[in-house]
């Protein structure tokens, strides 16, 4: 770990950090724009670095575009990133209240103090869970993979069905290409571009970046509230420290264990820490009118969830969300395969990931603190240049991965693919993470099934294989469970509300 | 039913005709695929259990779409129409789509200039997003060449990306 940090302290490496958290907290600063949207616009551009800077890079995007979305969310009343939901609830009357920097200075404290607080999970965890990881067998991966995709397309928010829906095209859509096993062509339909398959990249800025922008340029665009932060310095003291620290700690573990679990993410933390904190006060009446434990809960526990989801995604390569998909995208794409391995065959990598969480972290800090005014105005910035901007960033990066245009036509297929899934409703998480997760699937299930020679069955020899493909079947029966159950509590029709 | 829920039912056929018609081609296309050899399952085995799950999901929504239309009922109630976008706005949802495809063909197909096919682009995209006036334009296309030009820059010296 020494001298993952002794690397991570090297001119170049310091600054892709410093680059990453600084384009982070602008773009998650930005409402509409997402950490996800920039991670996957600047995977292009880390196919011509060291895979170290690359990595450093990415970590630095990921920590400020959750962190960024504090400002806006406070000022505003517009959570930058889905992750500041509930900074709104509490920050944005707070702010109301004359009081914005002291609501920006706890939400920023308490994003810091949650990446600490996950930070020691991920640096703990990591190596002992990446060792016991060793130990898995491909029918124990295949349970792992089923697992992550069903509980991530059965908790995304909407239609169960849609959910899975959505995970199963993706998986169909990362078919095409040469089989790995026979070294055959598959579902190419005689189309030579199809036998590389789609890019992963193309696949990934169009499905989120360009579906989101044509989104946003189909509506109305109408120009952002202006705020400007009074002068004055971000008010924190010492006795804060003994006034926010058990909520702190509270939020930080909630977020980070909720991080670890596929597919629920830095909003849910955030909105199941507030909830927590709320009941366990003593003025619960006062949440939601600028009270300021509410700022900190939610803040640090959305911080708190990056470290958590980093944990599945190096140590058994297993993306949470969608971000940490892109990730495996940064890393394949440099030959590094996630996964316990990479603790043995890449340990700068591996550890370089958690060294560099820390440090952004710290850097985020020092970034926002001495920032935020100038992020609050850079967050006004005209839409249709933004907009702009950004379609052709898409096109030039899609386009210099191999430099050829297929890509850049996949990129706007998957867009027009991605656009039409939302407009009906389909998740595009599920979507994107069957797509990455597909290939690690098949390749599993046809391991198992060649040294098993065939038998199904004996999958009940491999326990843990069996307890991730059982946690995988309760997360699709229990949404249809509840619902049974309370159609049998329910009052016949014509009785209850209508 | 109000308009707007007899709409999202619609989507709802839509995706599911959608994912039936991607069913059929995994189905056809695993048809062509060798049956396995040296291996239990061969390379035709997911694209049949996937096609297998998309009908059986697709049927899943229809199904939840028929129950909810019996429910409602087939009858639309009147809701007021949303206030209609003006000017070039109105062509926006297919305006800027449609700009992109052009711009990509212009590039791959044609291989015209990248910077003189960005400044275009650029100004075409600010004039629909926002007012289309001479100065937007005049704006447009100086933060169109700035933006073409530093990207060329970028991708040609440091990155070894010959953008045309």
């Amino acid at each position: 770990m020494w001298e993952a940090f002794q690397t991570l302290f090297q001119v170049d490496n310091l600054f892709f950090l410093f680059v990453g958290t600084s384009v982070g907290i602008v773009v998650g600063a930005i409402p509409g724009l997402t950490a996800t949207m920039l991670i996957a616009l600047t995977l292009p551009l880390t196919f011509h670095m060291m895979p170290v800077n690359a990595v450093t890079l990415l970590i630095g995007e990921y920590v400020g575009g959750i962190s960024g979305g504090l400002i806006t969310a406070i000022l505003l009343r517009m959570p930058g990133t889905p992750a500041s939901i509930v900074t709104t609830f509490d920050g944005y009357p707070l702010a109301m209240n004359g009081q914005p920097q002291r609501a920006l200075a706890l939400g920023i404290m308490a994003s810091v103090v949650g990446g600490i607080i996950s930070w020691f999970f991920l640096a703990g965890m990591s190596p002992l869970l990446a060792k016991f990881a060793l130990q898995f067998g491909p029918w124990e991966y295949f349970g792992l993979v089923m697992m992550a995709l069903v509980m991530l397309a059965a908790l995304t928010q909407g239609s169960v069905i849609k959910g899975l829906l959505g995970a199963v095209l993706g998986m169909a859509f990362a078919l095409p290409g040469i089989d790995s096993t026979t070294g055959r062509a598959r579902l190419t339909f005689e189309i030579d571009s199809l036998l590389s398959g789609f890019g992963l990249l193309p696949v990934l800025i169009g499905a989120f970046a360009i579906s989101q922008i044509l989104k946003e340029t189909a509506a109305p665009i109408a120009p952002g509230p202006g705020f400007k932060l009074p002068k004055g310095k971000l008010p924190v003291y010492w006795s804060d420290a003994r006034k926010h620290s058990a909520n702190m700690a509270r939020s930080g573990v909630i977020g980070t264990w909720i991080g670890l679990l596929p597919g629920i993410g830095g909003n849910i933390a955030a909105l199941v820490s507030y909830t927590t904190t709320r009941q366990l006060s003593k003025e619960p009446e006062k949440f939601g009118t600028g009270h300021e434990p509410g700022v900190v809960s939610g803040e640090t526990a959305n911080n708190a969830s990056i470290g958590g989801a980093l944990i599945p995604l190096i140590t058994m390569g297993i993306p949470g969300s969608v971000t940490e998909a892109i990730l495996i995208g940064a890393l394949t794409i440099h030959s590094l395969q996630p996964g316990p391995l990479l603790f043995q065959n890449a340990p700068e990598i591996a550890y370089g990931i958690i060294a560099a969480y820390l440090v952004a972290n710290i850097l985020m800090l020092a970034l926002m603190w001495s920032t935020v005014r100038y992020i609050a105005m850079i967050t006004q910035l005209p839409r249709p240049g933004l907009l702009t901007g950004i379609l052709v960033f898409c096109v030039v990066g899609s386009y210099a991965v191999n430099n050829s245009y297929t890509d850049v036509w996949v990129m706007l297929a998957f867009g027009a693919i991605g656009l039409g899934l939302e407009k009906c409703g389909v998740p595009l998480g599920p979507f994107v993470i069957g797509f990455v997760l597909s290939p690690i699937c098949e390749e599993k299930l046809r391991a198992a099934l060649m040294m098993s020679d065939g038998n199904v069955a004996d999958v009940l020899t491999r326990p843990y294989a069996i307890l991730f493909l059982a946690i995988a079947l309760l997360t699709l029966c229990l949404p249809v469970l509840a619902s049974n159950k309370k159609a049998v509590l329910a009052p016949p029709s014509g009785e209850g509300p209508s | 039913m109000p308009i707007s829920r007899h709409k999202a039912l619609m989507h709802d056929v839509y995706l599911a005709i959608g994912a039936l018609f991607l069913a059929g081609m995994l189905f056809y296309g695993a048809m062509g695929l060798p049956t396995p050899r040296f291996e239990p399952m061969g390379s035709a085995a997911l694209p049949q259990i996937l096609g297998g799950l998309i009908v059986f999901l697709a049927l899943l929504l229809l199904l939840n779409v028929w129950r909810k239309l019996q429910a409602a009922g087939e009858t639309a109630s009147e809701e007021k129409p949303s206030t209609e976008a003006q000017g070039l706005a109105k062509f926006r949802p297919l305006g800027v789509p449609a700009c992109l495809v052009i711009y990509v063909g212009a590039l791959d197909f044609l291989q015209a200039p990248f910077v003189i096919s960005t400044i275009a682009l650029v100004v075409v995209l600010g004039m629909l997003l926002s007012k289309p006036t001479l100065r937007t334009a005049l704006i447009f296309a100086l933060f169109g060449l700035v933006l073409s030009v530093s990207i060329n820059l970028v991708f040609t010296h440091f990155l070894f990306v010959d953008l045309g």
